[in-house]
Formats: structure tokens, C-alpha cells, sequence
């Protein structure tokens, strides 16, 4: 008896609060603490659940700079370690270069030196004009 | 001329630095204009100072500025 009560006090509290009640609710009803009870957590949800009524669509969000920014960072590490790997490159044939120095003498350090002054700008500058011309036709 | 040890050695800590900055220089400078040979670049810079800059400078701002 007691749970048809309830459902019958927790119905006309449901038609009271989405205001489809046919009929005025009876005192009987309204002064129950199970009603009043039930009202004031229904009304507690209600309050909870307004924020989902404000306009949340008018965020900007820029995904493509997002994006963009990502890739930025990732090129950005990959072009330090590219660096990094020309250094210890560049020290392991500089090291090679002079410990032949000192091994076979100064000499083989002057002749090499004298090698690529000369060779160099004759080989390199002609192969740059040829591709500058092939390019152009 | 020959050098002593001692001499060469100085040479080779006083020289090593600039070629080294020079190759670090040219290797970035190529990568930054869209060179894909920027690693050969690199090391011609640590061959020589400074007729291989004069050189890269050479085929970078003149031959290849024309070429554009």
C-alpha cells in the first residue's frame, strides 16, 4: 500500500513538474514529506542540468594551426638531431684528417690544402653553370 | 717548412674551430634554401677556409640566383 502511494505521489509530482497535471494536486499530496522531498531533488537536477541549455557551439578552435603547429615542432626536433649528426660527423673526419697530419707530416696537410684551392672552384663552378644552363633549357 | 709536432698541433686547435663553424654555416644555409645536396655542402665547408665559403657563395648567391 505504502509503495503504491509513493508511485502515485512521485506521478503527480512528475506531471506537476513538466506541468501536464490535469487536475490540481490535493493537499494530501503536497504536504507529504516523501512529495517534498522528492520535489527538492528533482529541483536540484534541474538546476545541475541547465548549464547544457547555454550555447556551447561558439568556440573557435583553429585545428588547422593546430596541426600545423604540431608539425612545426616535430621538424624542429628532427632538423636539431640532423645537426647534431653533421657535428659528430664533421669531428670524426676532421680528427681522421689531422691525426694523418701528424702521422705522415704538415706536408700532406699543405699539398691537400693546395689540391682543393686549386681543383675545386674549376670543377664545382663549371658543374654549376652546366646545371644553371641545362635547367634553363 | 717543416713544422714540429707542437706547431702542427696548435695549427690544427686554432683551424679546427673556424672550419668547423664554417661546415655547421654552410650545411644550415644550404638546408635552409631547399639544397638537397645541404650535407655535401656541409662537408666541403670543413675542408677549407675560406676559399670553399667563397666558392658556395659563388654557385648559392650568383650561378644559382641567376638561375632563378
Amino acid at each position: 500500500m505504502k509503495d503504491k502511494d509513493e508511485v502515485r505521489i512521485l506521478e503527480s509530482l512528475i506531471d506537476e513538474f513538466y506541468k501536464e497535471n490535469s487536475e490540481p494536486l490535493n493537499n494530501e499530496i503536497k504536504n507529504n514529506p516523501e512529495y517534498i522531498k522528492q520535489k527538492e531533488n528533482l529541483n536540484k537536477v534541474s538546476k545541475k542540468l541547465d548549464i547544457l541549455n547555454e550555447d556551447i557551439y561558439h568556440l573557435d578552435i583553429d585545428i588547422l594551426g593546430i596541426i600545423e603547429k604540431g608539425e612545426e615542432i616535430k621538424n624542429a626536433k628532427k632538423s636539431k638531431i640532423e645537426f647534431a649528426l653533421f657535428i659528430f660527423t664533421s669531428l670524426i673526419i676532421l680528427f681522421i684528417y689531422f691525426l694523418m697530419g701528424l702521422i705522415f707530416g704538415a706536408r700532406l696537410l699543405v699539398i691537400s690544402q693546395f689540391i682543393f684551392l686549386s681543383l675545386a672552384p674549376w670543377l664545382i663552378i663549371p658543374i654549376s653553370i652546366l646545371k644553371r644552363k641545362g635547367s634553363a633549357s | 717548412m717543416d713544422l714540429t709536432t707542437k706547431q702542427t698541433i696548435l695549427i690544427v686547435l686554432l683551424v679546427s674551430p673556424l672550419l668547423l663553424i664554417q661546415g655547421a654555416w654552410m650545411f644550415k644555409d644550404a638546408k635552409k634554401r631547399g639544397d638537397k645536396y645541404y650535407w655535401i655542402w656541409g662537408i666541403f665547408g670543413i675542408l677549407n677556409i675560406p676559399s670553399n665559403l667563397l666558392i658556395y657563395l659563388i654557385v648559392t648567391r650568383i650561378i644559382q640566383k641567376e638561375e632563378k
